[in-house]
């Protein structure tokens, strides 16, 4: 097998997949009160999102999301209804599509990369074709290379 | 003599020490001078014993109470427990630098002292820049963070110790982490030893392999027990949140994982020298970079320091340390071209480059994810997060992809594999693999992430438990202990192979935990006593509260009366408590563990007509996270258990590898 058709196949299907990850969750589903809290950073503990912060305070805007989610928002007036109230830090999904499309790029880069080492190095070995141990002989073989090593340790 | 007098004369002398071990050690290597070598040698022993003296001092003041220091008034009271006095060392960042440049000293002292005898050739180097590392770190103290700055009038009770790293796991887990992040610090200088002097064989990882292996251990131990003490501790019912410190953590593990693998490559083929060189600077640089985000007041986050100077110190030290290290290999790159090719696709050595790869691309991508806020807070003044969704979302994939060849990588054979053999071995891990995924759905199961999850979990564990029956059976006795047997000879004959294999298995287990995710339940509300609510297979009532003042904390506490499947067992007590001294609130957890799922309870708030809020999770599988954690440090040992790898082919002294190094898998 060739590397390069597999390199760009794969490169293909990491930007595509970079792409539908970019496009985040359907601006006009009603989303659970949990999928929400899972991706609204909340103000009240550091670094973590809602659905995880224990503060009593987060209790409250958790009420005000399920009065939201009850009364049929969709996820695009939720996140609008965030980034009002709280800002664009409290959302935990970067809205840019420079944060999301990085990391498929930088895939794609170290699998050309592998892809070119591939190419220019590997090269069909001069001996025989491997040979298939028997059962017997894999088993014998692995005791003598045991011998061997405690021997040489 | 006053304490913090004292204690600034020694730090001002172990500064002048390394300072001089740096200079003298770097000329040595110019003019071949021995004298000047061996006076770098002892000025780096020197400074390893009087920033042992410096350490030792503040422990002694902070276990008299001498509160005419700053740092110990900060961070401990007359009430502070004997234990958490000793952890109140690392718990500021004045302390932690210390102990950070302690550890970085001993394992200095250490490694000089061995390899002086062994690699005469590199030490000099070695010795220098691990003397200039510490120069650094102990400048800090002196201008940056000094431990022993004096407090006038000297008050008559200290602060006392935050109540959120009074635990066991926070007792343990920094003091893990930074033995894990200093230990890189050796490989790092016989890196640059070996690229400073032209001696570029294989020598400079077998020299440093213990050090290597002995700090990712720790890192991993460190990375695991952080886990446990956010899991216990902080009441939001997760062990890992893409926090930026605990992403700075994970970062030089993912890369001196990478090395771990590569460097086998090197040992075997001699080939990725450039790579393996460029992973060692790199991880060590990495540790260097997390140390400089926790203590630079750029981020927010439960582990970081307050700001301070320092951030601007570890800057221009972590540029020079980039630009010296990569430079150095930008000079040698022709010279360390590898000659050799792989012959295969389907090879051990592509298994490790595309592992690498993974783990390289992870470790940018979580780098990225972290850094993103920053850049854009910079280039637009907007303040954006990258949270949880950003990292499960994009890291997710790659980890899997990684799993799979974990399961994989050992079953292909060096230089080529035929597919006769490779289809032999995968058969039974695939069926594993597929029977799992067939189970899942039989039961109603949906999530792709976790089918997947677990299915790739099953299909790495039989792989790897292949390998030992394999290896069992190669070596096993008659009767009926003749397979037990045979294991312990296999694993006692290989056990850099065989200990490596556990950390594998310790890994799919980990991995059994994170699947468990998938299946997360919460539940969150307001309870007056004898409420009751369902949660799984949990039922939960609140029978009662109960309050009560100690010296330390007022203490609210909820009993939660629990039974399981419609049968009682036992209660729990979630807690708020007020901390005194600090009048600062924490949660105490109910936690209910078992092997298949844990109940957590958190007391969010409690009112004076004893009406709760209360959060609760079915977290399953959670308990596999800590069994695969006690794997992995057991696998390290196995490793480490192993004698020292001897290289031969190279004579002591001339550095010179007369013909390929054949080593130990």
């Amino acid at each position: 097998m060739r590397p390069w058709p597999v390199a760009a196949i794969v490169a293909v299907g990491g930007l595509a997949l970079g792409f539908a990850l970019l496009s985040g969750p359907d601006p006009n589903q009603v989303p659970t009160s949990d999928q929400v809290a899972n991706r609204m950073m909340s103000p009240f503990c550091p670094g973590l999102t809602l659905e995880e912060c224990p503060s009593g305070q987060s209790s409250r805007v958790r009420a005000e999301i399920d009065r939201l989610v009850a009364r049929g928002a969709t996820n695009a007036e939720i996140d609008r209804w965030i980034v009002d109230n709280y800002g664009e830090v409290a959302l935990a999904r970067p809205g840019g599509s420079l944060a999301w499309i990085t990391p498929p790029l930088l895939a794609i880069a170290g699998l050309a990369a592998v892809a070119l080492i591939l190419r220019r190095r590997v090269k069909p070995a001069s001996g025989p074709e491997p040979v298939e141990l028997s059962e017997r002989d894999e088993s014998r073989f692995e005791q003598d290379f045991g011998r061997f090593q405690k021997g040489s340790e | 003599m006053e304490i913090s007098a004292a204690g600034q004369a020694i730090l001002v002398a172990a500064l002048a020490c390394a300072v001089w071990s740096a200079l003298s050690s770097g000329l040595s290597v110019k003019g071949n001078d021995r004298r000047l070598a061996l006076s770098g040698e002892r000025a780096l022993f020197a400074t390893g014993f009087l920033i042992l003296c410096a350490t030792v001092l503040l422990v002694y003041a902070f276990y008299t109470r001498d509160f005419s220091l700053v740092y110990v008034h900060g961070y401990s009271s007359r009430s502070t427990s004997p234990v958490y006095t000793l952890t109140a060392l690392w718990a500021g960042m004045e302390g932690s630098l210390l102990f950070w440049t302690l550890l970085s000293a001993l394992y200095a002292v250490s490694a000089i002292a061995v390899q002086r005898k062994r690699r005469p050739d590199l030490t000099p180097v070695a010795t220098g820049v691990l003397a200039g590392i510490i120069a650094f770190f102990i400048a800090v103290l002196v201008f940056g963070a000094n431990p022993f700055d004096a407090l006038s009038p000297i008050p008559g009770d200290g602060a006392g110790l935050n109540p959120l790293l009074q635990s066991p796991f926070m007792a343990i887990h920094p003091a893990m982490l930074y033995l894990g992040l200093t230990g890189f610090a050796v490989p790092f200088a016989f890196a640059v030893a070996s690229l400073v002097t032209g001696r570029l064989e294989a020598g400079w990882f077998t020299s440093t392999r213990r050090w290597t292996v002995l700090a990712w251990s720790f890192l991993t131990v460190g990375i695991i027990l952080g886990g446990a003490w956010a899991y216990m501790e902080l009441g939001w019912g997760g062990y890992w949140a893409w926090d930026p410190v605990e992403n700075a953590s994970l970062l030089p593990w993912l890369t001196g994982t990478a090395f771990l693998h590569s460097v086998m490559i090197q040992e075997r083929r001699q080939m990725l020298k450039i790579w393996n060189v460029a992973l060692i600077l790199g991880t060590y640089c990495l540790a260097i970079f997390g140390t400089f985000l926790t203590r630079s007041g750029l981020l927010s986050s439960v582990h970081t320091f307050s700001e301070s100077p320092v951030g601007k110190m570890f800057l221009p030290f972590l540029a020079v340390m980039l630009v010296f290290a990569f430079g150095l290999l930008g000079w040698r790159y022709e010279k360390l071209r590898s000659e050799r090719h792989l012959e295969s696709m389907f090879s051990r050595e592509a298994m490790f480059l595309f592992n690498n790869l993974l783990l390289v691309t992870i470790a940018l991508t979580v780098l990225w994810g972290t850094l993103y806020p920053i850049m854009v807070e910079a280039v637009s003044g907007a303040k954006i997060s990258v949270g949880p969704p950003f990292f499960n979302t994009v890291v997710g994939p790659m980890g899997l992809a990684l799993l799979a060849l974990t399961g994989i990588g050992p079953l292909v054979a060096w230089r080529r594999a035929s597919w006769r053999s490779l289809k032999r071995e995968l058969f039974l891990p695939l069926v594993a693999g597929f029977a799992t995924v067939a189970a899942l759905g039989f039961n109603g199961v949906r999530s792709a992430g976790a089918m997947f999850g677990l299915g790739l979990t099953s299909f790495v564990a039989v792989a790897t438990i292949g390998e030992f029956a394999r290896g069992a059976r190669a070596h096993r006795g008659k009767g009926l202990l003749g397979y037990p047997r045979g294991l312990v000879t296999v694993i006692s004959g290989n056990r850099r192979r065989y200990g490596g294999y556990i950390v594998h298995l310790g890994v799919v287990l980990i991995c059994l935990g994170i699947s468990g995710t998938a299946f997360r339940q919460s539940w969150s509300g307001d309870m007056l006593p004898g409420d009751s609510f369902t949660i799984g297979r949990y039922e939960v009532t609140y029978e009662r509260a109960r309050t009560f003042t100690t010296d330390e904390k007022a203490v609210r506490m909820a009993v939660m009366a629990i039974s399981q499947d419609g049968r009682p067992v036992r209660s729990l007590t979630p807690q708020r408590n007020i901390h005194l001294a600090q009048d600062q609130p924490q949660s105490e957890v109910g936690l209910r563990t078992t092997l298949s799922d844990d109940l957590y309870l958190v007391l969010t708030q409690m009112d004076s007509t004893f009406a709760v809020t209360m959060r609760a999770w079915v977290n399953p599988l959670v308990a596999w996270i800590w069994i695969g954690g006690v794997f992995m440090a057991l696998g390290m040992l196995v490793i480490l258990s192993g004698k020292p790898p001897t290289q031969r082919g190279v004579s002591p002294g001339s550095g010179r590898a007369e013909k390929p190094v054949p080593v130990s898998v």
